[in-house]
């Protein structure tokens, strides 16, 4: 089970079971695995029968998505060019470490 | 030493695209060939920078997990088996080298996220009610965004912040990252989840919608 120990997911099939229903709480514990669609039909359903009635919820699932998404954005190569520059350096101490002659040459 | 005429071997953040001549390459690192292990030196080194970077963040520490890195794929090059990609294989190898020094650095203790993570009253409905977020920006102001969000990033406890960077940046699967840091897919996977949702938390002042809840 993704995020949320097995212990907490088991409590929740019981709950559910029993006639309980998802809450707030379940549904912040459970996100990943919702959006992993590593629920269970039946949990998906009722997790999603909880977002439709609840707008704190929804929210809370884009904003999520939207958080994986800019980081992966801000960090990606393309965004930080920079953090690709070897310093010459850099290539002459590796290269004299792996016992080649080579120093630093125009690019 | 002379550098023989080549195409990049691999364009950074891009390391899924086989060269044709890679299996040559290859073969020549196998035979000790000086202007080979140069032409990776030049040509991969930076992207394992970045990789170095984006884990470390200190930068002498960067550079020297990538000196371990091409130390330690070179002597091991004889191993290499070509089921993956050159490119694929020194960034696990670099990944590999930045986790050494952190865990010569120092414990990775977890570090509690309160404060960080949604809190609840006693019936499940949360303490405070969660606004919409607003689209990022775009133009002048994005290179200010990412910057806070990197910022935010590196805020993120380390027994955290790895995680996420292994997993939502580096592109790692929880099976690779569960095994680089010795422990469990599920430990793995809740330590990603806490991270988000710490993020989440650090970057909510910036992109809430104040004046639209849903």
């Amino acid at each position: 089970m993704s995020a949320g120990a097995p212990k907490e997911f088991s409590d929740l099939v019981s709950r559910l079971e029993s006639g309980g229903n998802i809450t707030c709480r379940d549904c912040s514990e459970f996100l990943m695995a919702y959006l992993d669609s590593e629920l269970g039909t039946d949990i998906r359903t009722r997790f999603e029968q909880h977002l439709d009635r609840c707008c704190s919820c929804r929210n809370y699932v884009e904003s999520y998505r939207q958080t994986v998404q800019l980081a992966k954005e801000a960090c990606c190569p393309k965004a930080n060019p920079h953090l690709g520059k070897m310093p010459p350096e850099l290539v002459s101490a590796i290269l004299s470490s792996l016992g080649c002659p080579g120093g630093p040459k125009k690019p | 030493m002379t550098q023989a005429p080549h195409q990049p071997l691999s364009p950074e953040g891009a390391p899924k695209v086989e060269l044709p001549d890679e299996s040559a390459l290859i073969a020549k690192l196998k035979a000790g060939d000086a202007a080979a292990y140069e032409r990776v030196v030049r040509e991969m080194g930076g992207r394992m920078l970045a990789v170095a970077r984006r884990i470390l963040v200190d930068e002498n520490e960067s550079q020297d997990a990538v000196q371990d890195a091409f130390v330690s794929a070179f002597r091991n090059i004889g191993k290499f088996e070509g089921n993956s990609q050159l490119a694929t294989w020194l960034h696990r190898i670099t990944v590999n080298a930045c986790l050494m020094r952190l865990r010569k650095k120092r414990r990775q203790d977890e570090v509690s996220l309160d404060g960080l993570l949604p809190s609840f009253a006693a019936d499940g409905h949360p303490a405070h009610a969660v606004s919409a977020w607003k689209h990022a920006p775009s133009g002048e102001e994005l290179a200010e965004t990412r910057n806070s969000i990197r910022a935010a990033i590196e805020k993120l406890p380390e027994h955290y912040r790895i995680v996420l960077v292994l997993r939502d940046i580096e592109g790692l699967d929880t099976a690779q990252t569960a095994e680089l840091l010795e422990t469990t897919e599920a430990a793995v996977k809740i330590r990603l989840h806490r991270a988000r949702q710490a993020l989440r938390e650090l970057l909510d002042p910036s992109f809430r919608d104040e004046g639209h809840e849903g």
